[in-house]
């Protein structure tokens, strides 16, 4: 059998699932291959190095431990309520905030423009008033002083 | 106790029954945790997160199967998600480990007291090599490897906790086995 070939089955070789026949030919290579023989010794001892967890102890304070974790996070949350209902209710207020913002600068800025029209027209007014005046000459003191008629009249 | 009985001790919060259920379970998902990540400390921890979600969400358990295919799960998902999430941190704890001068001992888990220091640290290099070796297979071959490796489970309990037949279970194992052989091989011929 070539190297490659034994490679190949060394792991089932470990867990003693190949055929008999196979097992002997592999055993008779390793007897005589130093390279595959290396391989073989270094993977079977770490293939094992799994552990069989139940050889591990059974923790006794793993149920204390857990309660407390439990009774710890229940406090926690409690004492977060008003914590936590703030984070909920932080960007819905938010968004209502900045909708109210624009509202109030829309709102700001059409009054202004109102204000601005009113006063265009009241200034419009005041001209055709103007106008009028002086077509009929209702404002003769635009055009001469008192001070002149007066000082010229005898 | 029934599991019926159990699960309804469980929801209504009888604290002996919640006892009795965490002491008779933990052994199944420490173990179970402790295949995948490895460490005695990590696995309590995630154990303790599978008990609490148990506790938590009892009610929705539906029964259709076994309580303890339903912990295997949680614990599986568990333990795989905090691989994940140690993967990012890795690299800072490894520089962490680098230029730090308290270490914590590698031995602190091997309960062989008579094993001499060299026998206990070749030890730990080839569980380090095979549980890379492990974590670098895909995630159905690692669980299934992991649950029969480690928790000695059978064909059919792997394929209720994993949801899948028996024969993609075998067929998983096969794979497993192939991969880890090359990786291995590979790695051993490296060193010749």
């Amino acid at each position: 059998m070539k190297c490659s070939d034994i490679q190949r089955q060394l792991v089932f070789f470990i867990e003693k699932k190949i055929p008999l026949e196979l097992s002997d030919q592999i055993i008779f290579h390793l007897e005589s291959c130093k390279k595959c023989k290396h391989l073989y010794i270094n993977i079977e001892a770490t293939y094992n190095s799994t552990e069989d967890v139940s050889r591990f102890p059974v923790n006794p304070f793993f149920y204390t431990r857990l309660i407390q974790k439990i009774k710890n996070e229940e406090d926690r949350n409690k004492s977060d309520f008003f914590g936590l209902l703030l984070n909920k209710l932080s960007i819905p207020a938010l968004f209502l905030l900045v909708l109210t913002a624009i509202y109030i600068g829309i709102s700001l800025g059409s009054r202004l423009d109102n204000d601005n029209r009113l006063l265009v027209s009241e200034n419009t007014r005041m001209l055709k008033l103007q106008q009028f005046a002086d077509e009929y000459y209702l404002n003769e003191l635009n055009e001469e002083n008192i001070e002149s008629i007066l000082l010229t009249d005898k | 106790m029934e599991e019926e009985q159990l699960i309804n001790g469980i929801i209504a919060r009888d604290e002996q029954v919640t006892r009795s259920f965490i002491e008779n379970y933990q052994s199944l998902v420490i173990n179970t945790c402790r295949g995948f990540v490895g460490n005695n400390a990590d696995a309590e921890d995630i154990a303790q997160d599978v008990f609490i979600e148990v506790i938590e969400s009892i009610n929705t358990f539906r029964m259709d199967s076994k309580l303890s295919t339903w912990l295997y799960r949680i614990a599986v998902n568990k333990s795989l998600n905090h691989i994940k999430k140690n993967k990012r941190r890795s690299f800072f704890q490894n520089l962490e480990e680098i230029i730090s001068i308290n270490k914590t001992s590698k031995f602190e888990e091997s309960h062989h007291d008579s094993e001499h220091p060299l026998e206990l640290f070749e030890k730990e290099e080839r569980k380090k090599i095979i549980n890379t070796a492990i974590n670098s297979l895909s995630a159905n071959q690692k669980i299934a490897f992991t649950l029969l490796k480690t928790n000695d489970m059978s064909y059919k309990e792997i394929a209720e906790v994993m949801n899948v037949s028996v024969s993609s279970v075998e067929s998983l194992i096969h794979r497993a086995k192939i991969n880890l052989q090359k990786k291995l091989v590979r790695y051993y011929s490296n060193q010749l």
